[in-house]
């Protein structure tokens, strides 16, 4: 099966493509290295990235944003593993002590307990990216509308180039490629800002 | 400029930051599923305790747009016409006017 086939597959909520993402997706993230660590201590498992998955995808429209750079897979599993990254133990599941040993004792895991304030850190970036899309609004609105359309309201290039009056695809992709640069550098800019004198 | 048959497009604007409260502002401009050039993007906006502004000018997209009980219009193809203009401003009565932008939400 190519990548188009499964692609349209995963679009139309199919099982067989769906069964397809399991296999060469969550799974095998979810067994990494690098993943399951983080996974056990924030209360995921490959059900919990399944249901993101599909959410996301299907029902936020992200599947659309897929352009055929780079492997299907590989695409789909950068996007879970920035979940991972990112999940928040403050929020996602409960977690127990009664059963882990402060020192690893008894051959049992040690009991981690978060360092970082995740809700506070979640904040931060929540306004960093508000400072980073001002920066590309003054730039150009027009940059800050085709970014906003593409990533709030999962609108396809022709779609953007429509409401715009851009002309060509091929012009709101490049516009948007350049946008996601620019907000990277921008976010080098303000993220050593201190934000807590803002909340 | 065409809107998509299936999705209805809000935009959310921001007066910036400001100590005064009453001088805040939020606007929510409104785009209908199948709009072309000819049609009204429908236009609200509250003050900072969230009530309606009675009355003022709202400048944006190069256009100053009648607000009165918080609601005005803009044409759709006035609004791709000035998508390169990144002043906004509120304009109240009596008041000071204050800028604002676009907001990621």
């Amino acid at each position: 099966m190519t990548d188009a086939e499964w692609l349209e597959l995963v679009k139309k909520g199919e099982d067989e493509g769906w069964k397809l993402v399991w296999e060469r997706v969550v799974e095998p993230e979810s067994r990494s290295q690098r993943s399951s660590g983080i996974m056990h201590r924030n209360s995921l498992d490959a059900s919990d990235l399944m249901g993101m998955l599909y959410e996301e995808m299907i029902g936020g429209g992200k599947i659309n944003l897929f352009r055929g750079e780079g492997s299907l897979a590989g695409w789909l599993r950068r996007y879970v593993r920035g979940y991972i990254l990112n999940s928040n133990p403050n929020t996602h599941g409960e977690m127990s002590i009664e059963g882990a040993f402060a020192d690893g004792e008894g051959n049992c895991a040690a009991m981690e307990l978060p360092v970082e304030d995740k809700q506070l850190i979640s904040k931060e970036v929540w306004i960093n990216t508000h400072y980073c899309f001002h920066d590309l609004w003054m730039k150009d609105p027009e940059r800050a509308y085709i970014h906003l359309l593409k990533t709030r309201f999962h609108f396809s290039s022709e779609e953007t180039k429509n409401f715009l009056d851009i002309s060509s695809t091929a012009n709101v992709d490049q516009i948007f490629s350049r946008n996601v640069k620019f907000m990277r550098e921008s976010w080098k800019k303000h993220e050593n800002r201190d934000h807590r004198k803002n909340i | 400029m065409k809107t998509p048959a299936d999705k209805t497009v809000i935009l959310t604007f921001y007066s910036h930051p400001m100590k005064d409260l009453s001088m805040r502002w939020k606007a929510q401009l409104t785009f209908p599923a199948n709009a072309d050039d000819e049609t009204a993007a429908l236009l609200a906006i509250v003050d900072g305790g969230g009530v309606a502004v009675p009355s003022g000018v709202f400048e944006f997209a190069g256009v100053r747009i009648s607000v009165v009980d918080g609601a005005g219009k803009l044409r759709c193809g006035d609004f791709v016409r000035g998508k390169h203009n990144p002043s906004i401003w509120l304009h109240r009565p009596g008041r000071l006017p204050v800028p604002g932008a676009l907001t990621f939400e």
